[in-house]
């Protein structure tokens, strides 16, 4: 028959072991993760950026993106790629309002 | 700054669309000022429908539907209105690209999720599938009609606008389209009314001319056809049998293949029908039929006689504002939804005055804005369907915001 106490330090002695176990593995699967790819930041579209254009305006083709030390963003795009129906607004007399 | 004003009508109990609403300047802000105060409110939902599988792209769609089960039906012109450089890398012999894209099928199931569960369409044994389709619709017994729209004799094929260059030179023209089409569920074809290079004028028992859109009485199991482009009628077929059974012209008088010239806006209103785009049948019986480049919608009983009309955007020119017509599912079905892809919004009218009680969109290609909307469809929890033809190219969902 096995004494209280030294029960105790049994059972104390395999929390002791087991915790050890589980260190080793989760080290073990970080070394494994790090040596593995590189894991690139995962990206999301927001897509109600950016906010409705104001004045009727509609972009053409764009172009080139960039954006500046304020993060502004800025972009340069080809108005004259828009057919005669997307610029209606622009027409005499205009077809519709849009 | 017009986000804000937009904001604030909401609040007063205006239609709105969230951050979309109004936002095109003076125009839309003086017709909101104008706007009648209504409960219904709209939003977009950026991200409906889910990403389509098979690197599938759509091309100009031209009709949408929703069925008994609350499933989204669209068509669209597939390959044929596709840019070859940049949008149908996949399709293309050899293929140009590696990942995108290819023409989905012509026929699209999705779910209310916006998941795709069924797809197809095209060439088969049988019939004559469109040049160009147009409207769809889904009656009770989930038959699936499709209008075959066509192009203008003159209309070179293939994408629109500057930029829209293709890699190979657009197909010959072929037969105009003068027909409609019923599948089953699954795309099995059933019947064909009408035949392309047959083109029926205005008094034809047996055929059409570009017929734009339809939609399907499914108690008398009757089809009505906006007939169309090229004839200025609904013509109304038995749906069992394809046999003809009436038709009717503006007013509910005889249809006329006259010149009408050029639309005036300050001319009284035309005694025919201009372009017939479009024609939606109530659950009371009501016959709404698109006039799309007069800017106006006409009511008539099923029998034909004219009950009443409203202009919508009379000073548009070009396409015209009224392209097509959804009801509100609701028990009285008291709001009419008309898609207008030359103004680039959807004007809600109350039915039963036929006055203005607000719009929602605007041009652009960001969500809830809109490049040639021309089909719209409402479901039984009341979300509103667009589907954009040209180069617009998508479907768009609107909830209704509490």
């Amino acid at each position: 028959m096995i004494l209280p106490a030294k029960r105790n330090l049994l059972i104390g002695a395999g929390f002791l072991a087991a915790i050890a176990a589980l260190a080793f593995i989760a080290g073990a699967l970080d070394r494994a993760a790090a040596q593995g790819t590189v894991q690139a930041p995962k990206f999301e579209v927001d897509p109600m950026w950016p906010k409705p254009l104001p004045n009727t305006w509609l972009m053409g083709q764009a172009i080139g993106l960039a954006i500046d030390a304020r993060d502004h963003v800025w972009v340069v795009h080809r108005p004259d790629t828009l057919s005669a129906a997307e610029a209606a607004a622009e027409q005499n007399p205009p077809p519709g309002t849009c | 700054m017009h986000s804000r004003v937009a904001v604030t009508i909401a609040a007063g109990g205006l239609i709105a669309i969230g951050w979309t609403s109004f936002d095109d300047g003076t125009a839309a802000a003086e017709r909101v000022a104008q706007s009648k105060p209504t409960e219904l409110r709209y939003e977009v939902d950026p991200f409906w429908p889910r990403p389509l599988p098979n690197g599938w792209i759509l091309g100009s769609v031209t009709g949408v539907a929703v069925d008994e089960r609350d499933h989204v039906w669209i068509v669209h012109r597939g390959a044929a209105s596709l840019t070859a450089r940049t949008e149908n890398g996949l399709g293309t012999d050899p293929p140009t690209a590696e990942f995108c894209c290819r023409p989905a099928p012509p026929v699209l199931e999705f779910d209310p999720s916006g998941k795709v569960v069924g797809s197809w369409g095209g060439p088969g044994d049988g019939y004559d599938w469109p040049e160009s389709p147009g409207g769809i619709a889904v009656d009770a017994r989930g038959m699936v009609w499709i209008a075959a729209a066509g192009f203008p004799e003159a209309t070179p094929r293939g994408g629109g606008g500057r930029g829209a260059q293709t890699s190979s030179p657009p197909p010959a023209p072929g037969p105009v389209d003068s027909h409609i089409l019923q599948f089953t569920h699954a795309g099995k074809f059933v019947r064909q009314i009408g035949k392309p290079g047959v083109t029926g004028d205005d008094a034809s028992r047996t055929s059409l001319n570009r017929p734009a859109g339809l939609d399907i009485d499914s108690a008398a199991n009757e089809v009505y056809v906006a007939d169309g482009h090229g004839n200025h009628r609904v013509v109304v077929f038995d749906a069992a049998t394809g046999g003809y059974k009436r038709h009717w012209g503006a007013y509910g008088g005889a249809p006329s293949d006259a010149n009408r010239g050029p639309y005036d806006p300050a001319a009284p209103p035309p005694k025919q029908f201009r372009t017939v785009s479009c024609v939606t049948i109530a659950k009371d019986g009501m016959v709404y039929v698109c006039d799309r480049q007069n800017n106006r919608v006409q009511v008539f009983d099923k029998k034909g006689t004219f009950l009443k009309e409203a202009i919508v955007s009379r000073a548009t020119r070009g396409n015209g504002a009224v392209w097509d017509i959804a009801l509100s599912r609701d028990a009285a079905q008291r709001f009419l939804f008309v898609a207008d892809g030359t103004d680039q919004k959807v004007f809600i009218l109350r039915r039963d005055t036929l006055a203005a009680a607000g719009d929602f969109g605007a041009g652009g290609r960001w969500p809830g804005h809109f490049y040639g909307v021309g089909s719209i469809a409402v479901d039984s929890r009341g979300n509103v369907y667009t589907g954009e033809t040209f180069e617009g190219k998508r479907v768009q969902k609107f909830a209704p915001r509490p």
